[in-house]
């Protein structure tokens, strides 16, 4: 089972990385994800997470170019596959179940 | 100078970026290194380059986890899951009992950070001039009186000028040779900046082929090709010219002489004996004015002299051949002396000291290394106790393990693998803080080197090599001890809270002890030797005369105006003229008085009218120069009773005997003076023979009020400009400079006293550490003892008695070692103290109430616990 959960910072990850698809990569997810969450985030727990990601099949990456700030080394732009975004809609499909089948007193209404 | 030094800057840390490359995979680098540097140069504009690149540092650390590292496909071996689980175990053991898990690791991180600064201290000192690539066929002449002439004992590390070039052309195994001319202070100048400068040397141009000494900026062929000529140092060029291309443009010397910059040196290591600003072609040294002397003359012993052999030749055997060329040059004084030569690598620790020269004691050197190797000791020692108290508390783990199977080898690594563990972190943090502690040591010592990061390499190996063997060392013990348990009486529970390693333990405490009373005993030693030396009468008034420098031609013009201006003034009491500075910085001249037919070499100094009063050195028979004698300033001589003694006459006798002053003064005393200390302490003091200046001098002397210095200083420059607005007025107190011939001692005493403290400290933390342990087994005892009604005081002294034993033995054995050590180290001081009971009485006294203070702090706290929540724990 291990192999296709989806964590919460996993997650967090993939749809950032979608939303800057094409041009994810680490230094601009961590940035990202500030803007958006305000969560700070440490650059090595990115790309763990991407890494893990990669592992699992749910991301995919290709080098981009390099820049003189990088000190010549090249981006890695990471995409979501088609595996990746299937698990991606199952979780927030089970999350809109979720959603939908608790009672409205649960949620203080 | 270079531009590129200000790019370098804003790299981030190498140091980081090697770790990164070392540990990553090499598919992951690029991204990871790529996204780093991004953020780096990012942060650069946000932070600032010093925070950016400690974040730098951070985000390296970090992404040091699993994902990244390279090669870990041996996770599924059995030896690495065994192995992680001893990680996992002593991870554990150190956060149930973080108390002595910080004892341990600060004790051992403060003595690995001590070891650290004295190692590189000591590598400093013994490395002095080795960064000549010809070190080993560089040899100084000097100029060795001491076996031939039965009249002196001087041992000269100057020889005359033609030497240099004559040795080269008498023998071919020399290949080359360098002299170099020391000349008084100069005042240097470019537009309005000027500046006293001292270091100025005439030198060959032959420099560049003997010395490895590089030229950033110009050719060192042609350099020193024309007299007018000037190399600067990096330093003097940054002096002048800032950011400016020195080369090519002017500068003056003394108003009067223009030097075209030819050359610019490259920042010279600082551990170099011989230390220049200035280099002027030789050809342009002239006579100074006054002396009697040619550039022929062989006699003109002032010229350090240097030459290099051809390779393979053996020094001795051309050492031994040098009276034939003495022979052939200089006939008559065959048999005076003798020609030696030192060794380039020898001549910082060498015999013959000269105030030009900087010059080691070895003394020092030793004693911060032995410092070093205690403070070490101490650290591990903790280590051992602490671990082996410990042991018990573990006892149960080494029995099951033993249980299930390990063996004892196996037990023995896993404990031994725990104490590298956290001996390997100590050095860790220990590389971390130690930069920080070198930047305070630089305000507190005046060290001149630091340790930038560039040197991490080289330290990176020796410490840990250092390391492991403290780790063995400290935890071998300990292993040995928890591996031995047997299991079946562990597990049983018979256990007892034994007597395991007390022996040991008891020798190990022992020794702390013994360490750090020496460490006291010697700190507390050098400290009142060192108060002696500031203390000590002179003979002269060191506290209240200020000198006043002047290059000697415009002294001469100047003086009697000045003199009368200065006068004036409410604040000066006397004004006079004098050579030496009071650090023994004089010639030696041959000197024959009446009665005696081979002359004494002795120092000699030149005064003006009026110097004697001016410091309150009193006369001990006779009169000093002055006016009214108008030919004092061509016959007389002034002596002093060491001079007299040694010519074996009374005070009064030697008033009126005829004396002859090498070629300079043919004439008779005048008076006798007491003897006072015209060179450093660590001389005793010699005979002294004063003349009626004849050559120029350039120290104006002031006796003072020097109530309030500030107000004093600026009174002095108004009179001064008054006066003489174009020269620079550079006042130096008498006493600070004297103190500067003791910066060595200082320094040394300085670097003892702070790792004396820090010993200290860590043995307090270890017997801490260790009583708290013990009261920990003993919990049970003191607990019925105090049901049964013993008082506090009682369990108090209890816990304590064993170690005031230790501590008894440790005194008699420290105070004898100590004071054998401290011994040789006075021995370098002519002026010493003696050694004192109050000593002995302090630091016994000292180390008894620190210890005695922790043993009391720790052993309270049990003996005022509850003895119900002893004993009902079962």
């Amino acid at each position: 089972m291990k192999g296709t959960n989806l964590g919460e910072f996993e997650e967090l990850i993939m749809l950032v990385a979608g939303v800057l698809y094409p041009e994810a990569y680490g230094v601009a997810i961590k940035k990202e994800i500030y803007t958006q969450t305000g969560r700070k985030v440490t650059l090595s727990a990115v790309h763990s997470a991407l890494h893990r990601l990669e592992k699992k099949g749910f991301l995919e990456s290709k080098f981009g170019d390099a820049t003189k700030i990088r000190g010549g080394k090249r981006k890695k732009f990471f995409i979501i596959t088609t595996y990746g975004s299937k698990v991606l809609n199952e979780a927030m499909s089970i999350r809109k179940q979720l959603w939908d089948s608790i009672p409205k007193v649960a949620l203080g209404g | 100078m270079k531009k590129s030094t200000h790019n370098t800057s804003i790299e981030p840390s190498k140091l980081a970026r090697r770790f990164l490359h070392w540990y990553c995979k090499a598919s992951l680098l690029e991204e990871i290194e790529g996204d780093i540097n991004e953020s780096f140069y990012e942060r650069i504009e946000i932070m600032g380059i010093k925070k950016a690149r400690l974040f730098y540092t951070l985000e390296v650390i970090s992404f040091f986890r699993p994902f990244a590292i390279r090669g870990q496909n041996l996770k599924y071996h059995n030896n690495t899951a065994m192995l992680r689980n001893y990680f996992k175990v002593s991870f554990r053991n150190i956060l149930t009992d973080k108390l002595h898990t910080s004892i341990n690791i600060i004790g051992l991180t403060i003595a690995l950070i001590c070891s650290i600064v004295i190692y590189m201290v000591v590598r400093h000192e013994i490395t002095y001039d080795t960064f000549h690539t010809n070190a080993d066929r560089i040899f100084r002449i000097t100029h060795d009186e001491s076996e031939l002439n039965p009249n002196s004992n001087r041992h000269l590390s100057t020889v005359g000028p033609p030497v240099g070039p004559a040795i080269k052309a008498f023998y071919p195994q020399v290949e080359n040779s360098v002299r170099f001319r020391y000349t008084p202070t100069q005042i240097m100048a470019r537009g309005k900046e000027r500046f006293y400068e001292e270091n100025i040397f005439y030198v060959d141009s032959t420099i560049f082929n003997v010395f490895s000494y590089k030229l950033a900026l110009g050719n060192p062929k042609t350099a020193l090709k024309e007299p007018g000529s000037v190399i600067l140092t990096h330093e003097m060029a940054l002096k002048y010219f800032g950011d400016e291309n020195p080369l090519n443009q002017t500068i003056f010397m003394n108003n009067d002489t223009e030097l075209l910059v030819t050359g610019v040196l490259e920042p010279i290591p600082s551990n170099t004996h011989f230390k220049f600003d200035f280099l002027l072609p030789f050809h342009a040294f002239k006579v100074p004015f006054g002396y009697p002397v040619t550039l022929d003359d062989w006699g003109w012993i002032s010229f350090h002299t240097y030459v290099m052999l051809s390779h393979d030749i053996d020094p001795k055997v051309l050492e031994a051949e040098l009276p034939n060329f003495i022979d052939a040059h200089w006939p008559n004084e065959q048999r005076r002396f003798k020609f030696r030569l030192q060794p380039l690598t020898d001549i910082y620790f060498g015999e013959v000291k000269n105030d030009i020269i900087a010059s080691g004691n070895r003394v020092y050197v030793y004693g911060l290394a032995v410092t070093g190797l205690l403070i070490i000791l101490l650290a591990a020692f903790n280590f051992t106790n602490l671990s082996t108290a410990k042991s018990i508390t573990r006892a149960k783990e080494s029995g099951i393990r033993k249980t299930l199977g390990a063996r004892k080898p196996s037990l023995f690594f896993q404990f031994l693998l725990e104490a590298i563990v956290m001996a390997l972190f100590a050095l860790f943090l220990a590389i971390l803080v130690s930069p920080y502690l070198f930047k305070i040591l630089r305000n507190f010592i005046g060290f001149d080197f630091q340790l930038d990061p560039s040197r991490y390499p080289a330290l990176i190996l020796p410490f840990f090599l250092i390391t492991l063997i403290i780790g063995l060392m400290a935890g071998s013990y300990p292993a040995l001890v928890m591996s031995n348990f047997n299991p079946v009486s562990v597990l049983k529970g018979n256990f007892k809270s034994s007597i395991t390693g007390l022996g040991l333990r008891k020798v190990l405490v022992t020794l702390q002890f013994t360490m750090s009373l020496a460490l006291i005993l010697g700190s507390l030693i050098i400290s009142s030797q060192i108060q002696f030396i500031q203390n000590k009468d002179l003979g002269f008034n060191r506290k209240e005369t200020v000198l006043l420098q002047m290059p000697g031609a415009e002294l001469d013009r100047h003086y009697e105006t000045l003199k009368n201006q200065l006068l004036s003034n409410p604040d000066v009491l006397a004004v006079s003229v004098g050579g030496g500075r009071m650090d023994g910085d004089n010639g030696n001249v041959p000197i024959l008085p009446e009665g005696f037919e081979d002359p004494f070499p002795m120092a000699i100094d030149a005064v003006r009218h009026g110097f004697y009063a001016a410091l309150d050195i009193p006369m001990a028979a006779g009169r000093e120069f002055s006016k009214q004698f108008p030919s004092d300033s061509a016959e007389a001589v002034i002596i002093n009773q060491s001079a007299a003694r040694t010519f074996g006459w009374e005070d009064e006798e030697a008033i009126g005997k005829r004396i002859r002053v090498d070629d300079i003064r043919e004439g008779y005393v005048i008076g006798v003076t007491k003897d006072y200390h015209f060179s450093s302490l660590h001389q005793p003091i010699v005979p002294l023979v004063t003349t009626y200046p004849r050559t120029r001098l350039r120290d104006i002397y002031l006796k003072v009020k020097i109530d309030q210095p500030a107000a004093l200083i600026s009174s002095l420059q108004q009179d001064w400009n008054t006066i003489v607005p174009d020269i620079p007025f550079d006042l130096i107190f008498l006493d600070d400079h004297l103190q500067g011939l003791y910066k060595a001692d200082l320094k040394f005493a300085k670097l003892i006293n702070l790792f004396a403290i820090l010993a200290i400290l860590i043995a307090c933390l270890g017997i801490y550490g260790l009583i708290s342990l013990i009261a920990q087994h003993r919990v049970k005892e003191l607990g019925i003892r105090k049901v049964l009604g013993a008082s506090m005081q009682s369990l108090i002294l209890t816990l304590s008695k064993p170690f005031l034993w230790l501590m008894i033995i440790a005194l008699l054995i420290a105070v004898p070692v100590t004071y054998s050590y401290m011994d040789q180290w006075l021995s370098n001081f002519a002026y010493r103290i003696d050694f004192q009971i109050l000593h002995i009485v302090l630091a016994g006294l000292g180390i008894f109430l620190l210890i005695g203070a922790t043993l009391f702090l720790q052993s309270f706290k049990y003996s005022r616990a509850n003895p119900i929540n002893a004993l009902r724990n079962e």
